[in-house]
């Protein structure tokens, strides 16, 4: 008899507990991490009556909740490769943009200021056509630095999202740490799983991984330790180890990520990949310092274009052209922690041979090695270093000063800053060398069929490069120069003298003269502006295969192709994270419909149960009733 | 059976409706701009040459207003060529009746005031500006006066340059000529030499200006054909040497030949008369014309000024008619400089509307096509949303 009541009580008390965990499960439908709960019943040992086995009710054997290590492995793995390619494709987009609008676009501009320089050719007398150059050039001026000034936002953004991150992930390892010791104080009070605290604690994990790529293990008493990187602990039992950032050694601004570990402060940064922060070091490296340096040698190619032709000229108050533009030095970033005294300066030497990239020097046993920060690639230098012997490669020139010491470590940032240090030096139009310093003529008595070029000026400096040349024929193969000397005469053969060079061809005759002379009154002359608006369109880059508008449209072209394929590998990887998480939810998650069933099943259950209390309950008074007679 | 959790219907339902909108975004953008490609990622390489494109459009630009200025200057130039030859061309004129004996002196100066206008509106001319106030005649110098009269007749200050404007990547042309080439490299003389008569001579002979009978056997040297009576005559070289000799008939004509040229002597040369024959140089318009003024202005009262005159006036009047040829040799070429400019505007227009069909083509939405593109996403987001409201309205507990 009594057991017929104990029975009935168990039942009660199992089904209260199942319609508990029902309404748990109801409750926590939206809650972020959670995973249903169900109550595993099982019977109680059967007491034993001679001839049989009799049940003695229910029990729950535990509350269990519905998940698994694989399924979180999946969720977590993809979730680190889409997080991490969805903050390379947000960054991109944002690079994308940029250069988006055709219109006013990097081409475009470059374009007007070749269209203002071939208004000065038509028209070089002109101070409204001079006008429009110089506003040109300031519009050109303007929009590199714009894409390099939004380029060093995106950077500097991207350094301070990386560190917000890097905050979060302290706090998130110490959650995990804290969860971990809860966890092992609730198994051990109850040698049951904690399941809410275990909900808890994986999706501080998955956040965590969302951050950045991570591994897991499990230990006894439910404990789980995180590594980070390359194995590099971040939770250990219930210690965090704190992550962070710090200053970069050659570059301040930007930051490396850090971790505390009981050996001292340890640089993962180039071990991190995955997750937001993965996305973003792969974003600056892949595409972000690329597309600068590219910008750089746009700026570096309209420069030299032009500042070298226009050096060449002359303008309309008959001085020297000189620079038309200012352009930013290489820049050199020394390791903070070199202990030598050197100095170290880059300049630009060939245009056709920069590479875009950006360099690594140091000085190892006596000498100096090169790495390209791209490839990783050693570079052979030649050179010694001092001024009058630069160290050389690939297009650069590197003057050392000081004493290094072994060790000393220097970035090469050749482009970088070149567009920062953009401007137009040429600000009144009459000082724009549309013409060229010398003219070229032949005497009219000339009676041979012989002709003398133009005129070039290789060398603008040279004291007597405007001094009257008179060549005149001695013979038909001979010639003299201001009346003095006999030169052979080849057609077509190039005369260089006092800096400038021209070539006679044809047949001159005895006496025939020629003459090279100052150009001062030339305002009138379109010559230089010609050359300059010729040397735009010249190939300059990449061993003269490239000119400044491939240049240009191989920026685009390359951050049009790096956003599209980030984009398509994020949708990509999305699809699978998509698909992973619907996998786990479909095990994992809360059905409405069927709890609403579980509860209408248990409360039957627990009515039934109750009836059972009644039954007892009656034949207990019948009992009762019948003994008192 | 697949288990489903209730968050994921609705989270499939949801995010299904916001990548339908999205992608209804995108269409109705590209209907509203009319533009397939917004940033390079949105097709690359179709960025790159929409840019390509637009660039070759704006240098095409330039190259027409290149054009524009200058056809300008070249007419401005056409203009004054027009001027020079209709005003040398009124000069011949005077030139051919003061060339008349029988006019008296004073008749003969007046005619010379008329010249000496000309001459000065010729001077005039060759220092014109084009619309922008360059000088037209001045090669590079062109904010330099070209032409000024100095003691010495008129002098030239401008270079032999001359200016070359883009017409397209790979053609241009010169937009002007320079004072050197339009007013002073004419040939002198018949263009191989010149004839002269010794102003002292005092006979009435009359010499020709010559003609080349065979190039080949013409020797430049200065030659002399010197008269040793009124019908025979030599010819001496440049060192005094006799090269050839002969004789007339008396009163007759002396046709004197040697290497290759023949010269004319009419009238009666006296003896010791001389005449010189010189390899033909350049002779600027302007010398050309003080000569002519200065013969239509000389004396002619004996026999022997008379046959100074008509030797001199008819040096003169040749030079003149080759100053008009020159002249007109230039016009040409002004004119073959407009047709280039003129065909290449053609070639311009052809080839911008062939890149703007290109870029249209690469860059521009083809409506029809984005048109059913957003009807088929609009049924689309509708049945979503119907989808959603409807299955999101179940639930069991409805029923409880």
């Amino acid at each position: 008899m009594p057991s017929i009541m104990s029975i009935g009580l168990s039942g009660l008390l199992a089904f209260q507990k199942a319609l508990d965990t029902t309404s748990h499960n109801i409750t926590n439908v939206n809650t972020e991490g959670y995973s249903r709960q169900r109550v595993e019943f099982g019977t109680r040992p059967a007491s034993e009556l001679g001839n049989g086995w009799v049940g003695t009710g229910v029990d729950t054997l535990t509350v269990r909740r519905l998940l698994d290590d694989y399924l979180i492995g999946q969720t977590r793995g993809s979730g680190t490769i889409v997080q991490g390619l969805d903050a390379f494709a947000t960054q991109a987009a944002r690079l994308n943009n940029l250069l988006g609008d055709s219109a006013s676009g990097l081409a475009a501009t470059v374009q007007k200021l070749q269209n203002a320089v071939e208004g000065v050719t038509t028209e070089p007398t002109s101070i409204a056509a001079r006008q429009v150059l110089i506003a040109e050039a300031r519009g050109t001026v303007d929009r590199l630095k714009f894409y390099d000034s939004q380029m060093r936002q995106i950077d500097s953004d991207v350094s301070r999202k990386m560190t917000a991150e890097l905050g979060e992930l302290t706090t998130l390892s110490q959650g995990i740490a804290r969860l971990n010791g809860e966890i092992t104080r609730g198994f051990a009070a109850t040698g049951q799983p904690p399941n809410d605290l275990l909900d808890q604690r994986d999706l501080l994990i998955d956040k965590l991984a969302q951050k950045v790529n991570v591994t897991t293990v499990n230990q006894d008493q439910g404990v789980v330790n995180v590594f980070i990187g390359n194995g590099q602990a971040l939770v250990l039992d219930t210690r965090a180890l704190s992550i962070g950032s710090q200053p970069d050694a050659f570059d301040p601004t930007r930051p490396v990520i850090v971790l505390q570990s009981p050996q001292g402060a340890v640089d993962i940064t180039e071990s991190i990949t995955g997750g937001q922060i993965g996305g973003l070091l792969d974003f600056r490296r892949q595409m972000l310092d690329p597309a600068r340096n590219q910008l750089g040698l746009v700026t570096v190619g309209v420069v030299d274009a032009i500042n070298t032709q226009h050096r060449l000229g002359m303008d309309l108050t008959g001085a020297a052209g000189g620079d038309f533009f200012s352009v930013g030095p290489g820049a050199v970033l020394a390791n903070g922690s070199n202990a030598g005294s050197a100095g170290v300066a880059v300049t630009r030497e060939n245009l056709g041979a920069l590479s875009g990239s950006n360099y690594e020097l140091q000085f190892v046993s006596g000498s100096w090695n090169l790495r390209r920060a791209d490839t990783g690639a050693v570079v052979t230098l030649s050179g010694t270093g001092t001024v009058a012997d630069p160290l050389r490669a690939e297009g650069l020139a590197v003057v050392v000063t000081g004493t290094p010491a072994a060790g000393d470590r220097f970035e090469l940032r050749p482009l970088t800053e070149a567009t920062a240090g953009l401007s137009v030096r040429i600000t009144d139009p009459a000082r724009i060398a549309a013409a060229a310093p010398i003219r070229t003529g032949a005497a009219l008595a000339n009676a041979g069929a012989g002709s003398i070029s133009a005129g070039e000026v290789l060398d603008p400096a040279n004291p007597q490069l405007r001094q009257s040349v008179a060549i005149q024929f001695l013979t038909p193969t001979t010639y003299s120069v201001n009346g003095a000397g006999s030169f052979a005469y080849t057609s077509g053969q190039a005369i260089d003298l006092n800096g400038w060079r021209a070539t006679i061809s044809g047949t001159p005759a005895v006496g025939d003269r020629f003459t090279v002379a100052d150009n001062s009154t030339g305002l009138g002359d379109n010559r230089n502006a010609a050359a300059i608006s010729a040397a735009l369109s010249r190939n300059v880059f990449n061993g003269g295969t490239t000119s400044v508008n491939g240049m240009v449209g191989r920026l685009t072209s390359d951050i049009g192709v790096t956003t599209r394929l980030s984009q398509v590998n994020r949708d990509t990887q999305k699809i699978m994270y998509d698909d992973a998480i619907r996998q786990r939810a479909n095990t994992a998650g809360v059905n409405l419909d069927e709890e609403a069933a579980n509860l209408l099943r248990y409360q039957q259950a627990y009515q039934a149960a109750a009836q059972i209390i009644r039954i007892a309950n009656e034949m207990f008074d019948t009992l009762l009733n019948a003994a008192r007679g | 059976m697949t288990r489903i959790a209730t968050a994921t219907m609705q989270v499939d339902a949801i995010v299904g409706m916001l990548q339908r909108q999205s992608e209804l975004a995108r269409t109705q953008n590209e209907l509203t701009t009319g533009k397939r490609i917004r940033t390079p990622a949105d097709d690359p390489a179709a960025a790159v040459q929409v840019m390509n494109l637009q660039r070759s459009l704006d240098a095409n630009r330039q190259y027409e207003s290149n054009a524009i200025t200058a056809g300008n200057r070249v007419r401005f130039e056409e203009q004054a060529l027009a001027d020079i030859t209709s005003s040398l061309q009124r000069v011949q004129e005077l030139a051919l009746q003061a060339n008349n004996s029988v006019l008296d002196e004073p008749s003969r100066r007046m005619i010379a005031i008329e010249m000496r206008t000309r001459v000065d509106e010729l001077v005039d001319i060759a220092n014109r500006r084009d619309a922008s106030g360059e000088y037209l005649f001045a090669g590079f110098s062109s904010t330099t006066q070209p032409f000024a009269r100095t003691a010495a007749g008129v002098a030239y200050y401008g270079d032999a340059s001359s200016r070359y404007v883009n017409l397209s990547p790979t053609q241009k042309v010169a937009d002007g000529h320079s004072g050197l080439e339009v007013f002073q490299d004419i040939a002198a003389g018949n263009g191989t030499f010149q004839t002269a008569a010794n102003s002292a001579n005092s006979g009435s002979g009359v010499v020709d200006s010559g003609s080349l009978l065979s190039r080949p056997a013409w020797i430049p040297d200065s030659y002399t054909v010197r008269f040793t009576s009124p019908t025979d005559w030599e010819v001496l070289d440049g060192s005094n040497a006799q090269i050839a000799a002969g004789a007339s008939a008396p009163g007759g004509v002396a046709t004197v030949e040697f290497r290759g040229v023949r010269v004319s002597v009419t009238g009666t040369p006296a003896a010791n008369d001389r005449f010189t024959i010189t390899p033909a140089g350049r002779q600027d318009v302007f010398t050309a014309l003080d000569a002519l003024v200065s013969s239509v202005e000389s004396s002619t009262t004996t026999a022997a000024e008379r046959a100074q005159f008509a030797t001199r006036m008819s040096g003169s009047i040749a030079q003149v008619a080759q100053s008009i040829d020159h002249i007109l040799g230039v016009r040409a070429e002004v004119g073959t400089r407009l047709n280039a400019i003129d065909s290449a505007e053609s070639a311009r227009e052809d080839l911008d509307l062939e890149l703007q069909r290109t870029l249209s083509q690469v860059s521009d939405v083809d409506y029809s096509e984005a048109i059913s593109r957003m009807n088929l996403q609009l049924v689309g987001l509708q049945a979503a949303q119907q989808a959603y409201t409807r299955i999101a309205r179940l639930s069991l507990f409805d029923y409880l």
